[in-house]
């Protein structure tokens, strides 16, 4: 249960946690477009390259990040089984009963589990270096265009949503395992039995757990009335999100890194020629 | 042997992390049969974290726990026997209650026992009327008790279990005096009419020394001492220094003390303070 690391905030401020939570959020998602139109190992090798030097620059520990690749690995492996199984051309290896594999299988499969860590990684980097509310607030930010067809409210609300639910989830995991080890202190089997035995002991968690989110629910409303929340309408914001010369250089690079990796997938042919070994 | 003994707990949270707290540093203290214990510390000394290890909810990454000279870690199957006869009380305990009704929210650790009907209804009835739930409670859902009943109903639902060991996490907390008091007297009497051991984890003094026989006194996860409450109290100053809040009755004492006259600094209880007085005045004349 504590293994869960998504939405944790490990502040190191280093130059990635500096970075406008706006551009961050953009480069990823760009980044992620440009894995999925990266068709061959050197276009996606200077991703991941590019990748790396921005784990590195994170400032956080490598055991955090190849806990979110321990949490992935039977999508890996399943992802990648099917690839192996499903790609036919190349040379053959194996040819038993149904199943054949060839080199292209093997290339497809490692190279679709490569996609998949880059992806889960790049993900990791986001989410480790950026605190859920400048998060939500880039989100809130870069929505903001939709004022033009009347849905500003409609953002406002969303945003603050979401950044709520995100300030909420570790409240709700460290709660949940409190309702457990109490009810565990009563006797509570939580793991033997069948499955309709299993969802009875879940009961004596879930209404506990039910009951007190309700509760907050209504003491946070409270609270927010009380301080005169009347959503978004007039708010200014406290802490300021400000497009540097720092974000400037990062974009330029990306775009640099980016604009190289379609260009190795496009002229990849010639590429390959200069290149004797492969 | 000693019903309950704690050898060298440790223990720390956030492993492998950067989130690193060392809660428990090398704790280790015995408990007897019919021993009332404070256990007494400032916010975050760790007296939660020993607490759920006395009953197995956590593992303490080394030391042991032995009930009844045996380990409570060696035989898996039987933790859960051991939470039976450690019953532990949360913090907020009234946050777990689940059930339609309050007879029934009691039962649930009797039943998790695998008793028989009779005995479960027994013991809820034994439970409720120990903890002064009358008879009309019973039927209510424990969602419409107020703050205070429903505390007791999940201190029954506990004590239903007839634990050899009581322990209670804080089971005073955001309770008025009134509530307070009636809690502590319920759970003594609970000790007086089983000889069950009873630790109760607290951060006032003042409560501690009207209540316990012995106090184990936490400071930064480990232990500062482990006394009977007389002692504990003579070195009252170190006390407020690690942070925690010594009874006005000990105040008073420490005053007089110090402005010369003979009254001893480790008292805790208002008569023991008047008799220190009346016989300070008897002795040497003084007119207070
Ligand atoms: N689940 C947890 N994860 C990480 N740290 C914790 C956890 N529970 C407690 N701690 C830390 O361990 C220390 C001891 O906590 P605790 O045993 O709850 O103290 P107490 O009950 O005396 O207030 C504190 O510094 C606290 O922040
Ligand atoms: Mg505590």
């Amino acid at each position: 249960m504590s293994d869960i690391t998504f939405g944790q905030f490990i502040d190191t401020n280093s130059f990635v946690h500096k970075l406008d939570p706006r551009a961050k959020l953009l480069f990823l998602i760009a980044f992620i477009v440009f894995i999925f139109i990266a068709g061959n190992f050197i276009s996606l090798g200077l991703l991941a390259l590019l990748l790396i030097t921005a784990m590195i620059a994170s400032k956080i520990p490598v055991k955090m990040y190849l806990k979110n690749i321990k949490a992935i690995i039977p999508v890996i492996l399943i992802t990648a089984l099917l690839n192996v199984f499903y790609t036919s051309g190349g040379k053959v290896l194996v040819d038993w009963w149904i199943f054949t594999i060839t080199t292209d299988g093997i290339f497809r499969a490692l190279f679709m589990a490569l996609r998949i860590i880059l992806l889960i990684l790049s993900s990791a980097v986001l989410s480790y270096s950026t605190s859920p509310t400048s998060l939500t607030g880039a989100i809130e930010s870069l929505l903001k265009p939709l004022k033009f067809i009347g849905l500003g409210g409609a953002v406002h609300t969303m945003a603050m949503t979401m950044t709520i639910a995100l300030r909420f989830i570790p409240t709700l995991i460290e709660e949940t395992q409190k309702i457990m080890n109490a009810q565990k202190a009563r006797g509570a089997d939580l793991d033997s039995g069948n499955l309709v035995k299993k969802v009875k002991a879940l009961l004596p968690i879930l209404i506990p757990l039910l009951i007190s989110s309700v509760r907050r629910a209504y003491e946070l409303a409270e609270a927010m009335e009380c301080r005169c929340y009347n959503g978004g309408k007039g708010r200014t914001k406290f802490r300021v999100m400000k497009y540097s010369a720092r974000d400037a250089v990062t974009s330029i690079l990306l775009c640099v890194i980016f604009a190289g990796s379609v260009l190795i997938n496009v002229f990849y042919t010639q590429i390959l020629s200069f290149i004797p070994f492969i | 042997m000693s019903l309950l003994e704690a050898k060298n707990l440790v223990f720390t949270y956030g492993h492998g992390t950067p989130f690193v707290t060392h809660a428990v540093n090398d704790v280790s203290f015995t408990v007897e049969r019919g021993e009332i214990i404070g256990l007494i510390g400032h916010t975050g000394s760790g007296k939660s974290t020993i607490v759920q290890q006395l009953n197995g909810l956590i593992k303490p990454e080394s030391g042991e726990i032995l009930l009844d000279g045996k380990n409570i870690h060696t035989d898996f199957k039987r933790i859960k026997e051991v939470r039976f006869k450690i019953g532990l009380v949360f913090q907020y305990p009234e946050y777990q209650l689940f059930e339609e009704t309050v007879a029934k929210d009691i039962a649930y650790g009797p039943k998790n026992m695998g008793l028989s009907e009779e005995e479960v209804a027994e013991r809820v009835k034994y439970a409720a009327e120990l903890v002064g739930l009358t008879e009309d409670f019973m039927e209510k859902s424990p969602f419409d008790l107020s703050g205070g009943e429903k505390r007791r109903v999940a201190i029954a639902g506990i004590i239903a279990m007839k634990p050899e060991v009581l322990v209670l996490d804080e089971p005073t907390a955001g309770l008025d005096p009134k509530g307070r008091d009636m809690i502590l007297s319920r759970i003594k009497e609970y000790r007086n009419e089983t000889n069950a051991a009873v630790i109760i984890v607290s951060h006032s003094m003042e409560d501690m020394a009207k209540t316990a026989d012995k106090l184990l006194v936490m400071n930064k996860g480990s232990i500062e001492k482990f006394d009977t409450v007389a002692n504990v109290f003579a070195d009252a100053e170190r006390l407020s220094e690690i942070g925690l809040d010594i009874p006005h009755v000990t105040k008073i004492a420490i005053e007089l003390n110090k402005r010369g006259f003979q009254i001893p600094k480790n008292l805790f209880t208002v008569e023991a303070l008047r008799d220190a007085i009346l016989n300070c005045r008897k002795a040497g004349g003084v007119n207070v």
